[in-house]
């Protein structure tokens, strides 16, 4: 894989984030959590640690890790009748990658979409690579296979159903979302 | 009786007729004097010249002329769409059309050009019909066949359908298509279900209603049973679903499964199914639900369709670079590249005749549906202008087509007549229909 200039742009770029974002932020509690289920349960338990505000130290670091990943989790854009991942698309699989080695309970799932130009057998296919295209970057930088499941919508699921090329590109993308 | 003044007549006292069958339709055939009265089966040749009385009504209410109405367009629709015959309206000559050959005048149904000649009467008892129908060959003064159609009301355009094939029969040696179905996707707006349709579009009936994505459906040989990709639990999976008793079947787990398609006897199913995502073609034994990969290469292998003596699949691969149709063996040997023209080509299908393969290609922009010929000659593109034409699908006569199309707005199914080249709507409404496939 060649990934080193890339990656080594990206520390630059995630060292900068990472100040900037994490800055004014508390740090989460070192408890390895199981799931965000169960860290909620253990909160509504736990009142020891409940603040002065009623929200505990688990709730916070609750709201932190799901702001996070909505900050992170940003679609991956493809050409059209293509899954490879142009440099942009690399720039946020990075991203991802470095948010799931912070946060080892992080599961994803990898949505593959296409636009409606093509037929849609084949971008039942097509979607299946993008979401394989991006799932290899990820586990080639170090993430478990058990915490990535890609599943392909193909063109059925469009984010935009308008028919110009904005609304097409929009469309041709890998999505992510937490897994259940 | 006299002279009948009706194809049609209408029996409002009969108590006893005979109807023992209520849901399904009960055939018997008197004087048969052929089994196939072959006429014209080949390309190019001329059509028949088929007179077909219109239905004049005995009993002339509003509900019964609604019937009778429905009777006469749905044979007509359906022996036009056949294409081999050329239908004269006659009704100037109707007072010499009875059911009662004696009462037929052949010199005059001659002198006026016609080769043959239809006639039907219909009786209703209650809720329950009887068709018979007289099918005679005009130049001979000969009866060709007649049949005798029992079922009930509801029964009443497939007893219609079933005479129209008979007749077709008749003339060409294979089954007419009337009583054949078409299973597509409807976009419902809160999820796509499948439905089945008769082939000229009416009668829907709805058989998901899961409301997740429900994709790709295909008949099984002997029509009972669709199978299709369902994201129901979640996952792309194959399910199969018996359409009598309504049972649903899971037949994968695990990554996608997609593009299913039976082969010819029924114990197989071709599909497209990611390793580690990549899509190849599989073939899946229904009997003992083992699958085995057929293709083996980086690129995409997915949308398989068996010949119809299942020794061969085609299927779409983008292995040279693009989505390009693809020949080979069942086990995967002796592959070869089917269509060069063009940098999209999908969605095969395996004519059940053997000789064709139907596949959509894109052209100037839009999809086209096109067919070519099994050793890549006869290259031929039937649907041309706006519109994306997607989704081919072979009627059992290998003759016709459904697609889907957005020529109109919105996604309709269309048939087209591959002698003839015509191209008939078949959907009404807001279109949301896509991914047909016709039964067998």
């Amino acid at each position: 894989m060649n990934l080193r200039p890339t990656r080594f742009m990206l520390c630059v770029l995630l060292t900068v984030l990472m100040l900037s974002a994490f800055a004014c932020t508390k740090r989460p509690p070192k408890t390895t959590p199981v799931d965000d289920t169960a860290q909620a349960a253990d909160a509504s338990t736990d009142t020891d640690t409940v603040d002065r505000a009623g929200i505990s130290e688990e709730e916070l670091y609750r709201q932190q890790y799901e702001q996070e990943r909505a900050e992170v989790l940003q679609d991956v854009r493809f050409d059209y009748d293509s899954a490879a991942l142009s440099s942009e698309a690399r720039a946020t699989l990075e991203r991802i990658g470095q948010w799931m080695m912070k946060r080892p309970d992080a599961q994803i799932v990898i949505e593959g979409h296409c636009d409606e130009r093509g037929s849609q057998e084949y971008n039942l296919a097509l979607g299946e690579r993008r979401a394989a295209s991006a799932k290899s970057y990820l586990l080639s930088y170090g993430i478990e296979g058990s915490r990535l499941r890609t599943i392909s919508y193909g063109e059925e699921l469009p984010l935009d159903p308008a028919q110009n090329e904005t609304a097409y590109a929009k469309n041709r993308r890998a999505h992510f979302k937490p897994m259940d | 009786m006299g002279i009948m003044h009706s194809a049609i007549r209408y029996n409002w006292t009969y108590s006893v007729f005979l109807f023992f069958m209520a849901s399904f339709i009960f055939v018997e055939t008197c004087d048969a004097i052929t089994d196939v009265y072959l006429y014209l089966p080949t390309e190019g040749a001329r059509k028949i010249v088929l007179a077909l009385p219109r239905f004049a009504l005995e009993v002339d209410s509003p509900a019964y002329q609604e019937l009778g109405g429905r009777i006469f367009s749905t044979l007509k629709y359906d022996l036009e769409r056949s294409g081999i015959f050329d239908l004269v309206d006659i009704s100037q000559f109707y007072s010499s059309a009875g059911a009662d050959r004696g009462a037929i005048n052949f010199n005059q149904w001659f002198l006026v050009g016609m080769q043959a000649l239809t006639v039907g009467q219909i009786d209703i008892e209650g809720d329950k019909l009887e068709l018979k129908g007289w099918l005679y060959d005009v130049p001979m003064g000969q009866l060709i066949i007649g049949k005798v159609y029992k079922g009930s009301i509801s029964d009443l355009d497939q007893v219609v359908h079933r005479w129209a094939d008979e007749i077709v029969f008749r003339f060409t040696g294979q089954p007419g298509i009337a009583q054949s179905k078409i299973a597509m996707v409807i976009n419902t707006g809160n999820g796509k279900e499948i439905g089945i349709i008769d082939y000229d579009g009416r009668n829907l009936r709805m058989i998901t209603a899961n409301k997740s994505l429900n994709l790709n459906p295909d008949f099984s040989p002997d029509n009972e049973t669709i199978i299709f990709t369902s994201y129901q639990r979640g996952n792309p999976d194959l399910f199969l679903l018996d359409l009598t008793s309504g049972k649903n079947t899971r037949l994968t787990e695990e990554a996608l499964n997609i593009t299913p398609s039976y082969s010819s006897d029924g114990t197989k199913v071709a599909f497209g199914h990611s390793v580690e995502g990549n899509p190849e073609v599989f073939v899946l034994e229904l009997q003992t639900r083992k699958k085995r990969r057929i293709t083996v290469s980086p690129g995409v292998d997915t949308s398989p369709s068996f010949s119809p003596n299942n020794r061969e699949i085609c299927f779409t691969s983008d292995r040279g670079g693009a989505p390009q149709v693809y020949v080979m063996n069942a086990d995967g040997g002796d592959l070869r590249r089917l269509t060069y023209s063009g940098d999209y080509n999908d969605a095969p299908d395996w004519s059940p005749k053997g000789d064709l393969i139907a596949f959509q290609s894109k052209i100037g922009g839009e999809f086209q549906i096109c067919t070519i010929a099994v050793d890549g000659s006869q290259f031929q593109q039937w649907t041309s202008g706006p519109g994306s034409n997607e989704s081919p699908s072979w009627a059992p006569d290998g003759r016709h087509i459904v697609f889907s199309s957005t020529r109109h707005g919105g996604s309709h199914l269309f048939c087209l007549d591959i002698v003839s080249g015509s191209v008939v709507k078949i959907t009404d409404g807001n279109g949301r229909y896509t991914t047909p496939v016709w039964s067998n």
